[in-house]
């Protein structure tokens, strides 16, 4: 697939954390899969309103900001279910490992992603947001095409090992509107409830107070190619984890 | 390729620190990488190797990303502190050899914690050598109840179990699997807690799930254990389980003339009968090759995807009325409460074990009459 010239990108900056957003027009397009995992099925048709997604992850960097703006809690945990080994941020000095500023913040829960986004007066994509993003009209299998290719994506087929800075594999692993790392490097949080399909917004599946598990989209480092993916869900019940992050939205009549 | 800076590329690889993670991204069989790996050992890496490896070269998207007017990223950042510690070394080998060498000012680093080994009993509660001598002494086991479902959770005196549910996207199921017991209510994690056991005692401990674990009444916090005691009640999600002492007549079977064996299927709930008499063999029937199991999984489709066709034989034994548990070479393994049967061995079953077949759970129970 072509990719637009970095020039031509319909993108902005948006100005309350000075993060590129590209803009994804709106439309209705085939979410989910008849062939794919059992929670992906069926495919169904769903119909999104034009919205302005994050170019990348929320990174390191960024994140720091808004832990220096608010107070709020760092992303460090020792617990032995999840090797933070190298993810931990630092308590004293309250950053972010070294070396790792353009890399996604994980560690962060749901809540965590929340409270960037309100900060940032922006909100966390709609699962199918994300899957337009990722897949477009077309419903790609990838954000580059429908063929996995190798150099494309961080999952584990490329080795890293770990999370890498946002963008290494851009712009050859971009979608059409520039949207960098969709599939691989991190999970992503949505603001949806992990519900069975078909996709409906208006079932209770966006009500923000529930307790219940949100659905992750984009598969991670951890990840190969069976479900790094553009149409791969995952149910966070978890709190936290090494492979987990997070990019927000914003819909397209607000700035 | 000749020395110096004769050559059209920016960077030298066979300087470069990173190389061999140029290398290892690059498109290369794993074969061709080890060559190129001994071409630089040896010297006799050629422009066109370099070519080749340039193409993805990490340093040049950095300095890229550089110039671009971005943060330092890793890698440059990297590539500098390389070359400032080169820059140190070549300073201290001009000093005196009997001065010390020089070292990088020490960094106020966070505490690490050392890298967990997922069998790792930790023991934070700090039991002394005397407690755990005379718990394991008195031989007493304990069990998990379900009130909800009536079904045993046998927990290892030595060893960890991990409870969760199934999930049929990713993964294979915990070894205690509580998906049936939560049907419905969605409030298991996969991972949701680990109780591990040292001589008998037993310490559970929180797994990051969503819904989170109250014991009696009191939430246990991220990344805390505690340490069980008879008559606990804890609540996983919405599935309340209480922790106590396996009783006396499960160690005396033979004493009870109508036992009824039983062998539940931990995610769905199917109960299978199981009949004294012959030895029974767990697996997977394969008409294909015409095999039949006595207990046959293959109705339970993905979940019993990894179950061999002959994955264990349960031999029952007259004289104590138990049930022997072997696994037969299956490609998965047998793991019983958590813990992987090594060829040849043999497990007494007891009322409340979970058997593990390449990720399907049985659980193994008794009904007295």
């Amino acid at each position: 697939m072509a990719n637009k010239d970095p020039n031509d990108l319909e993108t902005i900056i948006w100005p309350d954390d000075k993060k590129e957003m590209v803009f994804v027009a709106g439309g209705t397009f085939t979410m989910g899969s008849d062939v794919d995992a059992e929670n992906a099925k069926p495919a169904h048709t769903v119909s999104v309103a034009s919205f302005y997604i994050d170019r990348w992850h929320v990174t390191n960097a960024e994140y720091k900001k808004f832990i220096d703006a608010t107070g709020h809690p760092i992303p460090n945990y020792d617990v032995p279910w999840c090797n933070t080994h190298g993810y931990n941020w630092d308590v004293d000095t309250r950053t972010f490992p070294e070396g790792k500023a353009e890399h996604p913040v994980v560690l962060v829960t749901w809540e965590d992603a929340l409270a960037y986004a309100a900060w940032a007066q922006k909100r966390l994509p709609t699962e199918a947001e994300w899957a337009l993003a990722a897949r477009g009209l077309s419903a790609r299998r990838y954000p580059w095409g429908d063929e996995f290719l190798l150099n494309h994506c961080n999952s584990a087929e490329a080795g890293w090992g770990g999370t890498c800075p946002v963008g290494t594999f851009s712009p050859q692993g971009d979608t059409p509107e520039g949207v960098v790392d969709m599939v691989g490097n991190v999970w992503e949080w949505t603001s949806s409830l992990y519900r069975p399909y078909p996709y409906r917004p208006d079932d209770g599946r966006e009500n923000p107070a529930s307790g219940k598990w949100r659905v992750l989209r984009g598969a991670s480092w951890v990840n190969d190619a069976t479900i790094a993916h553009a149409i791969a869900r995952l149910d966070g019940d978890f709190l936290f984890y090494n492979n987990v992050g997070f990019r927000c939205a914003v819909d397209a009549g607000e700035k | 390729m000749a020395e110096g800076d004769a050559h059209p590329y920016k960077y030298s690889c066979r300087k470069c620190p990173i190389r061999n993670r140029c290398i290892d991204y690059s498109d290369n069989a794993p074969t061709i990488k080890a060559q190129i790996r001994n071409a630089f050992v040896n010297k006799t890496d050629t422009i066109d190797l370099w070519a080749n490896l340039q193409a993805h070269c990490l340093l040049i998207k950095a300095d890229e990303e550089a110039r671009k007017g971005t943060t330092e990223s890793l890698l440059s950042k990297r590539l500098r502190r390389a070359r400032k510690a080169q820059e140190e070394a070549l300073a201290g080998a001009k000093k005196p050899p009997d001065a010390a060498p020089p070292r990088a000012p020490k960094k106020p680093t966070f505490i690490v914690p050392p890298p967990t080994r997922p069998d790792d009993i930790r023991d934070p509660h700090q039991l002394t050598r005397r407690e755990v001598i005379s718990a394991r002494s008195s031989g007493r086991r304990y069990w998990v109840t379900v009130p909800t479902s009536g079904r045993h959770i046998a927990l290892p005196v030595d060893g960890a179990v991990v409870l969760g549910r199934y999930d049929p996207t990713f993964g294979i199921p915990p070894d205690v699997d509580l998906t049936f017991e939560d049907s419905g209510h969605e409030s298991i994690s996969r991972r949701h807690a680990r109780i591990s056991g040292t001589g008998g005692i037993h310490i559970i401990e929180e797994m990051g799930s969503r819904a989170g674990i109250i014991i009696n009444g009191q939430k246990l916090s991220l990344g805390t254990t505690r340490r069980l005691y008879e008559g606990d009640t804890l609540i996983l999600g919405r599935v309340t389980l209480r922790y106590g002492i396996m009783p006396g007549w499960v160690q005396r079977l033979s004493q009870y003339p109508n036992l009824q064996h039983r062998l539940m299927v931990a995610s769905t709930g199917d109960v299978r009968l199981l009949e004294p008499g012959a030895a029974q063999v767990i697996g997977r029937s394969d008409r294909f090759v015409n095999f039949t199991a006595d207990i046959d999984l293959s109705a339970l489709g993905a979940i019993a995807e990894k179950v061999s066709r002959r994955h264990a034989m349960l031999s029952y034994q007259p004289a104590s009325s138990q049930w022997l548990i072997e696994d037969m070479g299956s490609g998965f393994g047998t793991k019983i409460n958590g813990e992987l049967m090594m060829p040849g061995q043999v497990h007494t079953l007891v009322p409340g074990d979970h058997i593990w077949l390449g990720g399907c759970v049985l659980v193994y129970d008794v009904e007295v009459h």
